[in-house]
């Protein structure tokens, strides 16, 4: 029993050593004020790659679904209907979207940590809000139930992002795709896509969730101190991350439709 | 811990026990915390209160008449719906904790509000409508279940609800030997008998009555009376409140 | 424009002035209908447009009354006749609850707010033993809307206190946060002080976060945190005994606590500190929260339509500009309301 607890415990410990070395390394990189490698080999305004590893159709039950694998983040996104509202509520002659997101326990380096990101579920709601064509589905709802797998970093905009392949996937009306990115602020120098250990210590953070073809951000959010230009200069780099990224996944549906046929 | 210092007779935040039970018939009401109460606190609502006893402080909001909003709940269409709810804030208390919104103490306590001022509402003048009465405790020091009916009978003046007769009510415990009035958060930690009376001031009558310990029957009586004192005393100041309310907006009027 | 998404073709398609393209394949307005044309087009734009956000689906206003409120705010001259960059009186109570360490109390309009900062001791995470912790929580008194009753404010409660947390904590690394973690931290790595931020909302008339925010700042101002003694004789591993001092406190310094200024975006324009019925016809609405350095601490966007980057920029050049007057005007009733006490 003892050797359990201890067992259980030392981990997260040691966790908590190799964390603080890194964020040394990083403290070291700011200091310099130089570029460094960051941990995977990317430079700084590299995404981590997408391509080969987004999936439409993992669950079959579903309306319509995709999977997204980028480094170590792993995210899962069903969605449901559109089918008949289960709560009984007012009549609305406009649909809903209902969004939820879950973490496996397994997901964070200590168990369970993924509770922590509650409001997940109503950031990519909004995010999705200004997409979705909820007129065409009066009185029903759609469901959005995204599951983090493992959790590496940029978690929501790679939700957001997969979630909107799903809702495609399913068939739901959308004015078009969204797709999200993050940058993290550190000193001087802004870093893309960034992972986990790049979140723990970011001076800053900022998320858009933009719609390439309409021009349009349906969700932008922003933490730490930020001056003007900087943040001009953000936004323009995930938006322009965020135009790829939609590039790529419509090439994926095109092919995935093709190949059903 | 003594309650009552037995040199001085003071109880723990200064107030005398056995002088103030004289001056009480008196009617002096020195044993009483400090009240106050101030109508209309929330702009949007139809009927609003705020109400202190010492350092516990409620604000009540009263919405209504209006339409029924969940059919279900509506039991007998010929008289109003009444309905109340009680809720802490998490920094109402010295140590501060979350509580899930619900738990079983406000439940009870916002049952035995709405049964107290369902009896004072003239129900049967507004069938097929519903008034819903909301209680904020800011800072509980005991007496909440007192104070917040207070408040409610204020907002629901203001809201110009009918009603029979004002309810008020006040707690009053007994402790080392002392029936005291009013208790406060720690004598009311203290494990004794509390004993919290609403009454129906002008008529005389009794809508609420709790206690939680024993004590014995000739006791009970002084302790009750004690409290049915203290109604009396809330209701003649809520009186007043109302009276210079009603001043102010004549004067308003012009 | 959204008039050219597809999604309106319910309506034949229409061109970027709302009017029909094709004016022929339209049908006449039916004769029975007495409101203006205006509005009547005015309302069919408006009904395809997203649902607002949840508390503003609460007021029911007429068609009238939604065009005269737009229409005022068109011409710069809102209901309550205010300008469009203009906040309504505020008034600032500090100390309003005794058992917290600070506490403060904003009315905004009919808006009123109460925030309180209570500090405990705990223990620092393992990942940030040099640091203190904050956290945030709103809870809105069903008192300020009856929706608000039994679970119904925890979707709202939980947006509010994410939006604040993420404008007045900063980045991970604490850059740009609102308090100093580290000034929480008693001893390193073992004893640290936990603030506790409780936000109520008490009566409810719009602009809930700026208020919030504001009302925050305040109560920072009005903290004291008592002054703590370490007993060294204590040996590293074993639990270091801690003396809470009654009498001395310490002081925030709160200089760059921010501000969180909302602009609502109601047809071409925006507007601050929205009372609940503009609330209610927002297409779109982006918070931003600045310090006194005109610095942009955070900002989120509200509010379900898309928004055009360029026009994000210039929402959050307009609301820097308004924070600055926010600020000054903000310091100034902390002042009177010190000297109040």
């Amino acid at each position: 029993m003892s050797a359990a607890t201890a067992g259980t415990y030392s981990p997260a410990a040691a966790a908590g050593e190799k964390r603080r070395e890194r964020k040394e390394e990083l403290r070291r990189h700011l200091a310099e004020d130089a570029d460094w490698p960051r941990a995977d080999g990317r430079s700084f305004h590299d995404c981590r790659p997408a391509l080969q590893l987004m999936q439409t159709g993992p669950t079959t039950a579903a309306s319509g679904s995709a999977y997204a694998e980028f480094g170590k983040t792993k995210v899962i996104v069903s969605v449901f209907g559109p089918r008949e509202s289960k709560k009984a509520m007012l009549y609305s002659d406009t649909g809903r979207l209902n969004c939820n997101v879950s973490y496996t326990t397994f997901a964070t380096p200590i168990r369970g940590q993924g509770t922590d990101n509650k409001e997940y579920s109503a950031m990519l709601h909004k995010a999705l809000e200004g997409a979705v064509m909820l007129h065409t589905f009066p009185k029903t709802t759609v469901d959005v139930f995204a599951l983090v797998l493992e959790s590496g970093g940029s978690d929501l905009p790679i939700i957001i992002s997969c979630a909107s392949l799903a809702l495609a996937d399913a068939g739901i009306m959308m004015y078009d795709l969204v797709t999200s990115v993050s940058v993290s602020c550190f000193g001087k120098n802004i870093i893309i896509d960034p992972t986990s250990d790049e979140e723990a210590w970011q001076d800053g953070s900022l998320m858009v969730a933009y719609m390439p073809s309409r021009k349009e951000i349906t969700q932008l959010t922003l933490t730490g101190e930020w001056s003007d230009g900087k943040i001009t200069n953000a936004v323009e780099l995930c938006m322009d991350a965020c135009s790829k990224l939609c590039d790529i996944l419509r090439e994926h549906l095109k092919d995935a439709s093709s190949l059903a046929e | 811990m003594e309650y009552v210092n037995p040199l001085t007779g003071f109880r723990v935040d200064g107030r005398r026990p056995n002088e103030a039970w004289l001056t009480l018939h008196g009617l002096g009401i020195a044993q009483m915390r400090q009240l106050k109460g101030e109508v209309g606190v929330v702009a949007r609502a139809d009927g609003s209160a705020l109400f202190e006893m010492g350092n516990t402080r409620v604000i009540a909001a009263v919405y209504g008449p209006r339409e029924v909003q969940n059919k279900g709940q509506q039991v007998n269409s010929k008289e109003a719906l009444v309905r109340c709810e009680y809720r802490m804030a998490d920094f109402s208390t010295g140590d501060r904790r979350r509580k899930p919104k619900g738990d079983r103490r406000s439940t009870e306590i916002s049952l035995v509000i709405r049964q107290t001022m369902e009896a004072s509402i003239l129900t049967h003048l507004m069938p097929r409508s519903q008034i819903d009465i909301f209680v904020q405790v800011l800072q509980a020091d005991g007496g909440t279940r007192a104070a917040c009916i207070n408040a409610a009978t204020l907002a629901l003046a203001d809201a110009g609800i009918p009603m029979r007769d004002i309810v008020t009510s006040c707690s009053a415990g007994y402790l080392c030997s002392t029936p005291l009035l009013d208790l406060n958060y720690i004598e009311d930690s203290a494990g004794g008998p509390d004993v919290t009376v609403g009454i129906l001031a002008k008529m005389d009558k009794v809508t609420l009555l709790q206690m939680d310990a024993k004590l014995p029957m000739d006791t009970f009586e002084t302790v009750m009376e004690l409290a049915i004192e203290g109604c009396k005393a809330i209701a003649n100041y809520i009186r007043e409140v109302l009276l210079e309310n009603t001043k102010r907006l004549e004067c308003q009027r012009g | 424009m959204r008039q050219s998404a597809p999604g309106f073709q319910r309506n034949g398609p229409l061109d970027s002035t709302g009017l029909p393209r094709y004016p022929s394949l339209r049908p006449p307005p039916p004769a029975r209908i007495s409101i203006p044309r205006a509005a009547v087009l005015s309302s069919c734009c408006f009904r395809l447009r997203y649902a607002p956000a949840a508390p503003s689906t609460m007021v029911g206003l007429s068609e009238g009354e939604k065009h005269f409120i737009r229409g005022g705010i068109a011409q710069d001259l809102r209901t309550d006749g205010r300008r469009r960059l203009q906040f309504r009186a505020i008034s600032v109570e500090t100390g309003v609850i005794l058992q917290a360490n600070g506490s403060a109390r904003v009315r905004l309009g009919a808006t009123e707010v109460i925030a309180t900062v209570k500090a405990e001791l705990g223990k620092p995470s393992i990942l940030h033993p040099d640091k203190g912790k904050v956290s945030i929580f709103v809870d809105c008194s069903p008192t300020a809307a009856p929706m608000f009753e039994g679970r119904g404010s925890e979707e709202f409660s939980a947006e509010l206190s994410v939006a604040l947390q993420r404008c007045l904590l900063g980045g991970k690394s604490g850059a740009g946060a609102a308090i100093d973690l580290s000034s929480l931290i008693v001893i390193d790595g073992k004893v640290c002080w936990d603030l506790y931020i409780d936000g109520l909302v008490v009566s409810s008339d719009g602009n809930l976060l700026d208020a919030l925010a504001a009302a925050i700042k305040v109560a920072l101002s009005d903290t004291g945190i008592p002054k703590v003694n370490v007993s060294l004789s204590a040996t590293t591993d074993e639990e270091p005994e801690v003396d809470v001092s009654d009498e001395e406190f310490l002081q925030f310094d709160t200089s760059s606590v921010p501000v969180i200024v909302t602009l609502m975006k109601v047809g071409k324009h925006y507007i601050v500190d929205a009372a609940s019925e503009e609330e209610s016809q927002m297409s779109s609405a982006v918070s931003v929260s600045v310090n006194r350095h005109g610095q942009i601490c955070g900002l989120i966007k509200r509010g379900g339509a898309g928004l055009d980057p360029t026009v994000i920029f210039d929402m959050i050049s307009v609301a820097k500009h308004v924070s600055q007057q926010f600020i000054s005007v903000l310091d100034s009733e902390i002042l009177a309301a010190e000297a109040a006490r």
